[in-house]
């Protein structure tokens, strides 16, 4: 039986996971991935970030990848600036960073276990996403299905993010259907130049999760159990 | 969350945090029923501070929010119904507003905040959505997906949780299941020339619908009457366009912050700073 | 400038829509922080549920999550827009075995296409199933004993198909529910999970090729409920407004549930 204060306890840092997690893919949505780490991690190296094919595991690695999605929101944003001269070309690099993305990631059936001993929380999110990203074949906006989990760690008395693991089922042009996820869209030459992006690969890579197929095996996200610490359960880093 | 208050502040702010969600949630069901009688009379503070914005502007005060998202929108669910009429004879005795769409905005990504002072909190949402009609007023069916950022204000008042501020900024529309609105922005924005961003959406309450077309010369302006006569745009105290929807040719706009930790509710912490 | 409603001359319908406020219940800490706890449970309780459907792990489902007493079990159910399985077992024969039979016969497909012999433990190969719960509103009973609560979902179902290949569909739904305590959990009583609107991905909703009502895939997979009925009508979009959003209340009763007791149609009939 809970005290009324371990009770308020849990309740706080529940709704400050909630927080803390609804800001990480508003940062993202706003084109800000290069705060996230200094914001919204916890002070410690061991943080991670994952991705079905691997794991970013280090502030410096997490924080590079991070970065390089950043230099990349600001290529396309200058692809798009000498497509669009009259209404981008005046801009300076600061007003222009972040034209062409749109990255709409809604967070929902929210679960969270949090530690007995309250130093930890996990959680997990269900995402029905519209991602529109700047390629090479121009704006696509693709349905983006898949989960969002996270371990979370208590600093100075705040939950703060510790491993963050995104799962896609699908990453699939709108107006196609998501089992059949071929792109029709041809390359365009003005978007020629965004082939020369490059994001960093996984320091741990691993096929962690596959996007849906008819040929793929039912996947879903892990979902966290009563735990009493940390070392008890799993974890969403590697 | 401040955890640094009394323990019994702390549980009332805890109650706080869920009656935003909950009172945000109930705005979104009766929305989607077209009740706006119903939404503006139960769960809004009618001081003299609310207000409720779009893309095209903000109302401030309850008698201009009352008279922009209950009457005009009213008439709209009435221009609507003789189309709804036409298609279904059989809908004689109903209530005629549900039947001009099913206007339904989730609430996913919630962020929330109560103030110290336990007496306002606040909130951010994303909002995936839809409108749609099984039999629209031209009897067909149709559905629009929509992409829209809420920020919304709430204040404890004679001991209920009550709305005090929203401000709804509408991103991206969508047909569904067809389309693409990346490329067909692209494609729009390069066939238009120097067009400007997609205009506001929809009526006040109401459609929240997707941006019009970034047409030549600048953002596209609001709607004109409806078929049928009446306006049903309504004058707004705080004119727009306060948001605009995405594009290819401007940044994600940033409308509505996320509420941060606050004191108490004042012109930094707030979704309509007093003038 | 407030409106005076005690001087408002209307109509006796618009007289009827005189602020319903609903005050935060009046509780001392102990007590409203049990309610604030008890709403999280019942809410993590439902996107729990939802993540046992992806999984496709519908008996646990049943077995952990919905009422086991003999005297719930008897009047649980599942109802959709055309009805509703009435009793525990009644549910499991649809929402469980009808199930199974499915991701048999689409077992039997793909394991036949990808030349290997069927093994249950690949039962779901080729198919995906995600209903995300969102907007959220649960009342707790006065009595602490039971809860109620709606969501939405934007959901979506991949189906492997007899040719190998797979279709996805668009679910919309509404998801009201009852939970009841049992051993001091809340546990599932109720569910009425109504659509407004389904199309396969990638096709147009408002195409003059629209599925007909015969084929709506959604009403085929509910098969042949316990009572069939018009439980909501999606033809009139939310004018039927069923299920209801809850509102604060005393105590569980039939005929104030999310179960066919409580259906307009059905108050006071022959359940």
């Amino acid at each position: 039986m809970l005290s009324t204060l371990e009770l308020t306890e849990r309740f706080e840092d529940r709704r400050e996971m909630k927080n803390v997690m609804g800001k990480y893919v508003e940062s993202c949505l706003l084109n800000r991935e290069n705060t996230l780490v200094d914001t919204l991690f916890a002070n410690r190296d061991d943080i991670s970030v994952g991705f079905n094919n691997g794991y970013y595991v280090g502030r410096e690695a997490v924080k590079e990848y991070f970065d390089a999605v950043c230099e990349a929101t600001m290529k396309k944003s200058k692809c798009l600036q000498k497509i669009f001269p009259e209404q981008l070309g005046k801009l300076s690099d600061e007003a222009l960073y972040g034209v062409g993305p749109f990255k709409a990631e809604p967070l929902n059936s929210c679960y969270i276990q949090i530690a007995d001993d309250m130093q930890t929380g996990k959680a997990v999110w269900m995402i029905e996403g519209s991602i529109t990203d700047i390629t090479t074949k121009g704006p696509i906006t693709n349905w983006a299905w898949g989960y969002y989990c996270a371990d979370f760690i208590k600093e100075d008395g705040q939950m703060k993010l510790w491993h963050v693991l995104r799962l896609e089922d699908t990453h699939c042009p709108n107006g196609i259907d998501w089992s059949m996820p071929e792109n029709p869209y041809p390359e365009l030459p003005e978007f020629a130049e965004l082939a020369e992006i490059k994001i960093p690969e996984p320091n741990h890579p691993a096929q962690v999760y596959e996007h849906y197929s008819a040929g793929r095996k039912n996947m879903t996200a892990r979902i966290p159990v009563p735990y009493k610490t940390f070392a008890d359960t799993f974890s969403y880093g590697v | 969350m401040n955890k640094n208050l009394p323990l019994s502040q702390r549980i009332f702010n805890a109650a706080a945090t869920q009656e935003a969600e909950f009172v945000h949630a109930t705005h979104t069901y009766f929305h989607a029923r077209a009740n706006a009688t119903e939404e503006w009379s139960q769960i809004w503070s009618q001081c003299d501070d609310v207000s409720w914005a779009h893309a095209f502007g903000r109302m401030r005060g309850f008698k201009s929010v009352w008279n922009g998202s209950v009457t005009l929108y009213d008439v709209q669910a009435t221009q609507r119904f003789q189309g709804a009429y036409e298609a279904m004879p059989e809908i004689g005795g109903f209530d005629i507003r549900p039947l001009m769409e099913l206007s339904l905005h989730t609430l996913a990504t919630d962020i929330v905040e109560v103030a110290d002072d336990g007496k306002t909190s606040r909130a951010f949402f994303l909002t995936p959505g839809l409108i749609s009609s099984a039999v629209g007023a031209n009897g067909k069916r149709r559905c629009s997906g929509l992409w829209e950022r809420y920020g919304a204000d709430f204040i404890f008042e004679d001991g209920c949780w009550l709305f005090l501020h929203e401000q709804v900024c509408p991103d991206m529309g969508i047909g569904c299941d067809a389309g693409n609105p990346g490329m067909e922005n692209y494609e729009r924005m390069k066939g238009g020339g120097a067009g400007g961003p997609g205009g506001p959406g929809g009526g006040p309450g109401g459609p929240g619908g997707p941006g019009g077309p970034g047409g030549k010369g600048g953002p596209g302006g609001p709607g004109g009457p409806a078929p049928g006569g009446l306006r049903t745009r309504p004058d707004c105290e705080d004119p727009g366009p306060l948001h605009s929807n995405w594009s290819v040719v401007q940044t994600v706009q940033n409308t509505v912050p996320w509420p941060e930790p606050y004191a108490t509710m004042d012109n930094d912490n707030t979704y309509t700073k007093k003038l | 400038m407030a409106i005076d409603w005690s001087s408002k001359k209307a109509p006796a319908w618009f007289e009827h829509n005189i602020p319903k406020r609903y005050p935060l219940p009046r509780k001392n800490d102990a007590d409203l922080i049990q309610m604030v706890t008890d709403i999280e449970e019942v809410r993590d309780l439902m996107s729990l549920r939802s993540y046992y459907q992806a999984a496709d792990l519908r008996q646990k489902e049943l077995d952990e999550l919905w009422v086991s007493e003999p005297l719930h079990a008897a009047k649980a159910s599942y109802g959709s827009n055309y009805g509703y399985y009435y009793g525990k077992s009644e549910v499991k024969r649809w929402y469980v075995d009808e199930f199974t039979a499915k991701r048999k016969a689409q077992l039997k497909v793909y394991c036949e296409k990808n030349g290997i012999p069927e093994d249950e433990s690949l039962m779901g190969a080729g198919s995906m199933y995600m209903c995300p719960m969102s907007t959220s509103i649960v009342r707790i009973a006065a009595d602490g004993q039971s809860a109620k609560g709606i969501w939405y979902s934007i959901g979506q179902e991949s189906d492997l198909q007899p040719d190998g290949t797979a279709k996805g569909l668009w679910m919309y739904c509404k998801i009201c529910a009852d939970f009841i305590k049992e051993d001091g959990k809340f546990k599932i009583y109720h569910i009425v999970c109504t659509n407004d609107q389904n199309y396969y991905a990638g096709t147009r909703y408002d195409a003059d090729t629209y599925l007909k009502d015969e084929d709506d895939p959604m009403k085929l997979e509910f098969g042949n409920p316990t009572i069939p009925m018009n439980v909501h009508d999606n033809t009139y979009n939310w004018a039927d407004n069923y299920p209801p959003m809850p509102e604060p209340y005393d105590s569980l009763t039939l005929e104030n549930s999310y179960g066919p007791e409580g259906h307009p149609m059905l108050k006071g009939g022959n359940l």
